[in-house]
């Protein structure tokens, strides 16, 4: 197995388990708060709310303005 | 000593976060990238160690009408124009004082403390986004000194090519939009 099947095959296994949480916790299938309430409460700190809304800004500027190195 | 080093931000995790980030940025060699990051870090940090609080207003309204009109506008010239242009990079720009208006906002009250629901629920999260960042970080890391983006590829090198085409770049725009208005908890709000 090739490092980059590896290494993708990581992203997908993380992806696939954050699915997996958000489906879980949305259909009360598991004893943890739904998205929505977890980022309500991680979004109440200004400091927590510009670093998550900086970080959403980069992601955007990196795909459509910055040319991604490929 | 805690106290003091918390009095200064320096125990915010975020101001670690962006700090670690920004130097990725230096490593990878990547001017803007490290201007971005370096401005954000220092936006955090001065917000952390309490230099940016004074002032603060209530959390603004924003009427549903006026939203979706921003998020059409917003959407139709994100997605059909091509990328990579001084276009994307105005519309960029005009976005980045909008947003950091609508979290400026003054908290609401102090922290409740976290039933044990919700600290698991934290701590869940926590871990698959630590885990993400890693094998982001170490792959990135790892490309760089092997001089190869192919051989343990980023989340950007997989992902860009499926940009290129206009459905890619319209999915892409629509799943980012929402995604912001989403942690911008502006919808529906009265």
């Amino acid at each position: 197995m090739s490092d980059s099947v590896i290494v993708i095959t990581g992203y997908l296994v993380l992806l696939a388990l954050g699915i997996m949480l958000w489906l879980l916790s949305k259909f009360e299938r598991i004893r943890l708060h739904k998205v929505g309430v977890l980022m309500d409460r991680i979004l109440h700190h200004r400091t927590t709310r510009l670093a998550i809304m900086l970080a959403w800004w980069w992601v955007g500027w990196h795909f459509l303005v910055n040319q991604v190195a490929r | 000593m805690l106290p003091f080093l918390k009095r200064w931000g320096i125990t915010n995790p975020w101001v670690w976060v962006f700090l670690v980030t920004t130097s990725l940025q230096v490593f990878r060699g990547s001017p803007i990238d490290t201007l971005i990051f370096g401005s954000s870090t220092l936006i955090i940090w001065l917000d952390a160690a309490g230099f940016l609080k004074k002032s603060l207003q209530e959390r603004p309204k924003v009427s549903n009408a006026l939203i979706v009109i921003v998020m059409l506008m917003l959407g139709l010239s994100l997605s059909f124009f091509p990328r990579h242009t001084y276009l994307h990079g105005a519309i960029m720009f005009a976005i980045l004082p909008v947003v950091l208006f609508l979290v400026w906002h003054k908290d609401r009250g102090p922290k409740e403390k976290a039933d044990p629901v919700m600290a698991r629920t934290k701590n869940v999260w926590k871990v698959l986004s630590l885990l993400l960042c890693v094998w982001e970080f170490a792959a990135n890391i790892q490309g760089q000194l092997e001089h190869s983006l192919t051989t343990h590829p980023t989340m950007s090198v997989l992902i860009d090519p499926f940009l290129d085409e206009t459905i890619g770049q319209t999915v892409f725009v629509v799943l980012w939009l929402f995604l912001g208005l989403g942690l911008l908890r502006i919808w529906g709000r009265k």
